[in-house]
């Protein structure tokens, strides 16, 4: 009886350290290491990471697979989050946010809520004509939020910006901005085009 | 229900949900077992209390910017553990009222200092994801999914082989000391575990749910059996289940994780009070 | 062959002495029985022979063939245990501990002496019963069983009749003594002057100066026995 239960638990172990085995994440010598994460990912993340692949280079390697493509046959994005739950939609951008080298290149289409900032230069005064376009995901308890920054494809978007909060579609290529004063990587979205969800 | 299920193997394509759900059943596991000795010795009063103080410590990590807080909140709660429970059974009136002390003030001055040097851009969110764990387990880190699945298995290794030996302690320490146990070097152990496995937790429940993950599936195990060996069996089986169950509706509904574990632990209890009750009648 | 010396022994917590002068002798074979009045520091006794306790002062001299590993014990029942959720045979087979040393698993041969010490004392039929769900002297023996697998030559019991029925108490003492028979040292705390007389072969009076300590025949003739409320109640000659 004894014997039976000491297999029985010895199974059970080998089979959670199999299951952690086959999804624990991969390591792949070609990519940096992530940078140190902080607990809510801003714009201003304190990444150390100092190998950011320039933008002809894929993210491969990971275990990353995104879902098959979205049904709308109109727009083939290789990763469509706007069906997600608010947990998913969360994890999945800190993911964007926190390792975005596997991200690069890839067209992501999120849905959040709008917003927009100036950017400041050194004297922290507002640099004209000079905006920063969000698109901001709430999680589950609305306590903790995230966001990617987009670029808009069309030049007229600036004038003309919905207001703060309004809930949008992006979709965009993904792709690592430096900061100019910081030096550190902002992840954005490329050539995006916004709709607004009614 | 085809579109809940496409949804969710479609979500599992994603490794942050299987690792998620690994390292959640993982702790689940460990705490169940924990929590047998934990409620049968009267001391579940420590998995909230000391979770209090973890949390402190994980105020003072975020104010230090410490990239892996474990490295500060594991041995601080270690020595936590030890100094609250090593004196056994004896501890249990003297400590009563100083693990309240403790507990409190590590939870108002954690959250005061992290107020106060405004140790990240959101403060109410992370203090709030650390106390109720909506999705941190959902956004672990590399290190922290290796740390988490080395430490539980750790944890169970060392329960199997001190089965026996936890059982006596908690059955009948004095015969145990007596016979010529070393009573004393298996409460510290039991302590260490105890913390080890509350830090593991906090990323799952967060810091004020660890009681119920620790606590729950041992009452419902105790409802329904009446050996000890078939309690411990059924209350890992369950706490696992009730984590994996938790885990995936969570995920699939957007609701947060660690509140769902334990919606889900506590409609398991009810149940098993209602079958427990119909088995004496 | 003496197990067990107590010389000139003061017994306490910390400083506080309960018993002071304790001197009395243990040897192989015998049964000794230790009687007094409540609070006169039985249970301190006990628990200073098994080492739970230190001494306040004194000398305590354990025989050199006995071994901590080798005292069984039966002390009185805990609230934990009265609604812990294990069975006879888990409760009975931790008493084999000591006996395992490092190994982590119970093997063959404590297996077979929990399930004989069970025979022995007749509780076989109990094996996977739930111990809470016992009657008070099935508990009892289902301790003494634990008690026996731990012990090979000595057995300490702190009132193992207390809080049985008659019937039950009169069962627990004929199998002490039955153990006595067998080879086992026992030294017995109790309450029951007339049972302690029956079948002790020493008796130890604590609870007033000076502490009695002799055979059992010296002690009925003396005056410690009648100061016991309950001494001409079944047996005396």
């Amino acid at each position: 009886m004894h014997s039976l239960r000491n297999a029985v638990f010895a199974a059970a172990l080998v089979l959670c350290v199999v299951l952690a085995g086959c999804s624990a994440p991969k390591a792949d010598s070609s990519l940096p290491p992530a940078s140190s994460r902080p607990i809510v990912p801003e714009k201003s993340a304190d990444a150390s990471s100092d190998n950011i692949p320039s933008r002809s280079e894929e993210g491969t390697g990971e275990a990353h697979t995104p879902p098959a493509p979205s049904s709308d046959a109109s727009e083939q994005v290789d990763l469509d989050l706007t069906d997600f739950s608010p947990n998913m939609l969360y994890a999945e951008v800190y993911n964007i946010t926190s390792m975005p080298e596997d991200y690069i290149g890839k067209s992501i289409k999120i849905t959040g809520q709008f917003g927009h900032f100036n950017e400041f230069d050194e004297n922290g005064a507002p640099i004209p004509d000079k905006d920063i376009f969000v698109c901001v995901i709430s999680d589950a308890m609305a306590c903790c939020a995230t966001g990617l920054e987009f670029v808009p494809a069309e030049e007229s978007f600036s004038e003309n910006y919905p207001q703060d909060g309004t809930p949008i579609t992006v979709t965009g290529v993904c792709d690592i901005l430096i900061d100019e004063i910081g030096h550190f990587p902002i992840v954005q979205l490329r050539d995006a085009h916004i709709e607004q969800v009614k | 229900m085809m579109n809940l299920l496409d949804t969710l193997i479609m979500y599992f394509q994603y490794p942050f949900v299987r690792r998620a759900l690994v390292v959640g059943v993982l702790t689940a596991l460990c705490a169940s077992l924990l929590g047998v000795t934990l409620v049968l010795k009267r001391f579940s009063f420590i998995g909230d209390g000391l979770s209090h103080v973890a949390f402190g410590v994980m105020c003072i990590a975020a104010i230090l910017h410490l990239s892996n807080d474990m490295l500060l909140i594991l041995p601080v709660t270690i020595a936590c553990a030890v100094i609250l429970l090593h004196g056994g059974c004896r501890l249990k009136l003297k400590g009563d009222a100083a693990l309240a002390v403790l507990s409190v003030s590590a939870l108002a001055v954690g959250y005061l200092l992290m107020n106060v040097f405004s140790a990240s851009a959101n403060v109410s969110g992370d203090v709030c994801t650390t106390l109720f764990g909506s999705t941190s387990i959902l956004t672990l880190t590399k290190s922290q999914v290796w740390l988490s699945i080395f430490l539980s298995v750790l944890v169970l290794f060392v329960y199997i082989v001190f089965y026996n030996k936890i059982f006596a302690v908690t059955f009948d320490e004095t015969f145990a000391q007596a016979t010529g146990l070393r009573v004393k070097t298996y409460n510290l152990l039991i302590a260490v575990v105890i913390a080890v496995i509350i830090v593991l937790a906090m990323k799952l429940v967060g810091s004020l749910l660890i009681s119920a993950l620790i606590i729950f599936p041992a009452l419902s195990a105790m409802r329904l059996f009446k050996n000890y060996r078939a309690v411990i069996i059924f209350s890992a089986c369950l706490s696992v289940l009730c984590a994996a169950l938790g885990i995936v509706v969570a995920v699939v509904s957007g609701t947060p994780v660690g509140s769902t574990i334990v919606a889900v632990d506590l409609a398991a209890f009810l149940g098993a009070c209602m079958i427990g009750g119909l088995k004496h009648a | 062959m003496a197990l067990l010396t107590f010389e000139d022994v003061a017994l306490g917590y910390n400083t506080a002495k309960v018993v002071e002068h304790l001197s009395f002798q243990v040897n192989e074979g015998d049964y000794l029985c230790i009687v007094g009045e409540n609070g006169s520091g039985k249970s301190t006794l006990m628990k200073t022979c098994l080492g739970l306790i230190p001494p306040v002062s004194g000398s305590i001299v354990y025989g050199a063939k006995l071994k901590t590993t080798e005292i069984g014990y039966l002390p009185q029942q805990t609230a934990i245990q009265k609604d812990f959720p294990a069975s006879c045979r888990e409760i009975v087979l931790s008493g084999c501990l000591s006996r395992c040393g490092l190994h982590p698993f119970y093997r063959k041969a404590e297996k077979e002496m929990a399930d004989e010490n069970m025979k022995r004392m007749g509780i076989t039929h109990l094996s996977h019963r739930c111990f809470s769900e016992l009657s008070g002297g099935q508990q009892q023996r289902v301790l003494l069983a634990r008690a026996l697998c731990a012990a090979r030559k000595i057995l300490l019991l702190d009132e193992p009749a207390a809080g049985l029925d008659p019937k039950a108490t009169a069962e627990m003492y004929t199998l002490i003594r039955q153990l006595h028979h067998s080879g086992i040292t026992i030294i017995m705390i109790t309450h029951d002057i007339p049972a302690a007389v029956r079948d002790a072969t020493h008796i130890l009076h604590i609870g007033s100066q000076p502490v009695f300590w002799g055979t059992k025949e010296i002690y009925q003739q003396g005056v410690f026995a009648s100061s016991l409320s309950c001494v001409n109640q079944g047996g005396l000659p």
